[in-house]
């Protein structure tokens, strides 16, 4: 149907609809108890079946790399890292393995055929969510998409500083900054599903672990 | 949409007490119970809800301005926008994408929307292979069925019965535990992501301001489907836009509490565009389909409130109906207390005038609502409705109602209807108790008995008593 067209039949039926024509009342961000935000992150990522870690994030990778059998990670280019960890990884033995997709749809498919035994990810966050347990990861130039969701095992390495409150108190200053980036996820512990049984069952698609080291 | 050839009454029948229904009620108190956790561990949660709820209303009674912006913003951020009246023209424009780029494999994650259009069927039948990705979804494609509940689609089914289909279908030993059948999906769906050529999702939210869309799972699938693949193509019902994107902050906040009990869902994932200069991964090419099919009629009527529907799935779970029957009975790919409103209010009363009466009216759903609609006001709405247009099976409500004001608006005539009421009782219920009514009437006893009316009645009690 011609945009046009589409639109002036929505008009029209939205001016017919009754419905209560209230304001918009904006973001309400909600007054919870306080409470301190790591420790609540922490006790949060636990109960969604995160791991939350205060080591240096070079040991905590290098052992999950040694558990795991792997001498690779798929992951954030050094710069978006905090300093020294892209060396520390490569000087305990690790390789990081090319994040950048060719354009063409061959190269692509040849590319992420690669990812297919990729075990471990590591990236970095932009924030936490102290209510939820959840990190925002935001996509860009040296942050490849698939770090944080091909592997079976996340590292996410985050700011104590960087830790809110809530989504609500997050998006109340930074709403604006998801339009930032192609993508922009919030990640709330291992990826889960119910579907057989209504058993939970974690990293059906997505990380079947997910551990955030506290810097 | 595939119109079954019977009524709702007699797809319940078949369902009550069936397996299918009994682990689709344990599995929808379950959630109900989570649901109910969830708020009560979150003193801010009904604030939250009438915020939300505000927000849905605003956002329809301005919906074209909203859809304008939106719209636009999807093209300044490079995405293409396609404008769908019905599934037939939604279903067209995909074909002709897939056709240009010569696509063979699509893989997509869960949406309601596209099993409104029967999007799959159209697309197979074109010779493409179309894999569903959620987990729960991909058992339903295998096995060949319908979902049976909008968060959980697999509800029904055990995970012997899973393993059954696996070994069936996928060639791999059989196997009743969920870790290893979760494995299985994994490595089987794994290599169909990496490979694919197009990717399908739905749309949870769509930005306005931003032109963003936001597609909310758990398992991860809606990540994959619009990150893997070279395209992506969103379709989206033209009432899921919010205006801003703390307005979508606002709808997340209540949307995984109301479906699963969740702070949030594992994975809200928000796209602005194709993949940008120097981005790593993610799509060469977005396209978003707006899709209206029925929208602007049901937004039109008495109906409007509906379209705030968020489908949290939380109305189904406290649903005694559909606790008792299961989502199957509903014949459409929209179950529960908010099927039995939106499926005729997008698609009209034929043949669906009978899922408005399949609810008891008790209200549970509108208050587990995050955007409290008033569902049972909608549902009396589309009743009377249908009484008012005839349509089948309630062909008699309106006479039978007629009749009754007819009795009950004259003192002689009403005395009269009484004294048939008495003789009847009298021949069907001897013993004090109705065993069995005949006739059409005859529903009324087939699982219990009434209790028979007073020798003498009320009036002629009260006459003796007070002299008139
Ligand atoms: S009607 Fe309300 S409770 Fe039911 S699915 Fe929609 S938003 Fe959820």
């Amino acid at each position: 149907m011609e945009r046009d067209a589409f639109i002036a039949r929505v008009k029209a039926a939205a001016r017919a609809a009754r419905l209560p024509d209230a304001d918009p009342p904006g973001l309400v961000v909600p007054d919870l108890p306080e409470v301190d935000l790591t420790e609540a992150f922490v006790a949060a990522l636990g109960r969604v079946g995160g791991v939350a870690h205060r080591d240096d994030p070079v040991e905590v990778v290098l052992a999950l790399a040694d558990r795991l059998g792997t001498s690779e990670y798929l992951g954030w280019d050094d710069e978006w890292l905090p300093p020294g960890v892209g060396a520390g990884l490569r000087h305990g033995g690790l390789s990081a393995l090319a994040g950048d997709v060719p354009a063409d749809a061959e190269g692509r498919r040849r590319h992420q055929s690669g990812y297919f035994d990729v075990v471990l990810g590591v990236t970095g966050a932009e924030a936490g969510f102290a209510e939820t347990g959840t990190v925002v990861i935001r996509s860009g130039p040296g942050r490849p998409r698939m770090a944080s969701l091909i592997p079976e095992v996340h590292v996410v390495i985050l700011a104590e500083e960087a830790i809110c409150r809530s989504l609500a108190h997050w998006a109340e200053t930074n709403a604006g900054a998801i339009v930032d980036a192609a993508n922009v996820v919030f990640v709330t512990g291992p990826s889960r599903t119910g579907d057989i049984e209504m058993r939970l069952n974690v990293g059906v698609h997505g990380p079947r672990e997910v551990h955030v080291v506290l810097v | 949409m595939t119109v079954t050839p019977v009524t709702f009454v007699e797809r319940a029948r078949q369902a009550v007490g069936s397996d299918v229904a009994r682990s689709n009620r344990v599995g929808a108190e379950r959630l109900a119970g989570l649901r109910e956790a969830a708020r009560q561990a979150y003193p801010a949660f009904d604030e939250m809800r009438d915020a939300a709820r505000q927000i849905r209303l605003h956002t329809l009674a301005h919906l074209d301005d909203h859809l304008q912006r939106f719209a636009d913003q999807v093209e300044r951020n490079g995405g293409h926008v396609f404008f769908a009246a019905d599934g037939t023209e939604a279903i067209g424009y995909i074909q002709r994408v897939i056709q240009d780029r010569r696509v063979r494999r699509v893989v997509k994650s869960k949406s309601m929307v596209t099993e409104e259009i029967a999007l799959n069927h159209a697309l197979e039948a074109s010779g493409v292979e179309v894999v569903e990705t959620d987990l729960g979804e991909f058992i339903i494609q295998l096995a060949g069925e319908h979902p049976s509940h909008i968060i959980a689609p697999a509800i029904h089914k055990t995970a012997a019965d899973v393993g059954r289909l696996f070994a069936d279908k996928l060639g791999v030993p059989y196997t009743d535990d969920a870790d290893e059948l979760n494995r299985i999906a994994r490595a089987h769906l794994r290599r169909i992501f990496l490979e694919a050529d197009l990717g399908i999702s739905g749309v949870n939210f769509g930005v306005a301001e931003t032109g963003s869309i936001c597609v909310v799972t758990n398992e991860g699938n809606g990540r994959l489907v619009t990150t893997a693949p070279p395209i992506h193509v969103a379709v989206m019902g033209m009432e899921r836009v919010v205006p801003t994107a703390g307005d979508l902050a606002q709808m997340l906040e209540v949307l995984a509490r109301s479906g699963t009990g969740q702070g949030l869902s594992v994975y809200s994932n928000i796209v602005t565009g194709p993949r940008r200069v120097g981005d790593p991964d993610g799509p060469d090419e977005l396209h978003v389909v707006i899709l209206d099919n029925g929208r602007s009629r049901a937004l039109a009527a008495e109906t409007a409130e509906i379209l705030a529907c968020i489908r949290c799935g939380a109305c189904l779970n406290v649903c005694p109906v559909y606790r008792a029957v299961g989502g199957h009975a509903y014949g459409s790919v929209y179950t529960g207390p908010i099927g039995a409103v939106v499926t005729p209010a997008l698609m009209g009363l034929d043949p669906w005038a009978d899922l408005p009466f399949a609810s008891t009216l008790c209200g549970a759903c509108r208050d587990v609502c995050p955007v409290g609609i008033d569902i049972p006001r909608m549902l009396l709405h589309l009743r009377r409705r249908a009484a008012d247009e005839r349509h089948h099976p309630f062909r008699w409500v309106a006479p039978g109602l007629r009749a009754y004001r007819i009795a009950a608006t004259g003192p002689w005539r009403w005395r009269a209807f009484l004294g048939l009421g008495a003789l009847a009782a009298r021949l069907f219920g001897r013993s004090g108790r109705i065993e069995r009514l005949p006739f059409h009437a005859s529903g009324w006893t087939r699982f219990r008995s009434l209790r028979a009316p007073a020798k003498k009645p009320f009036r002629r009690r009260w006459g003796e008593r007070h002299g008139t």
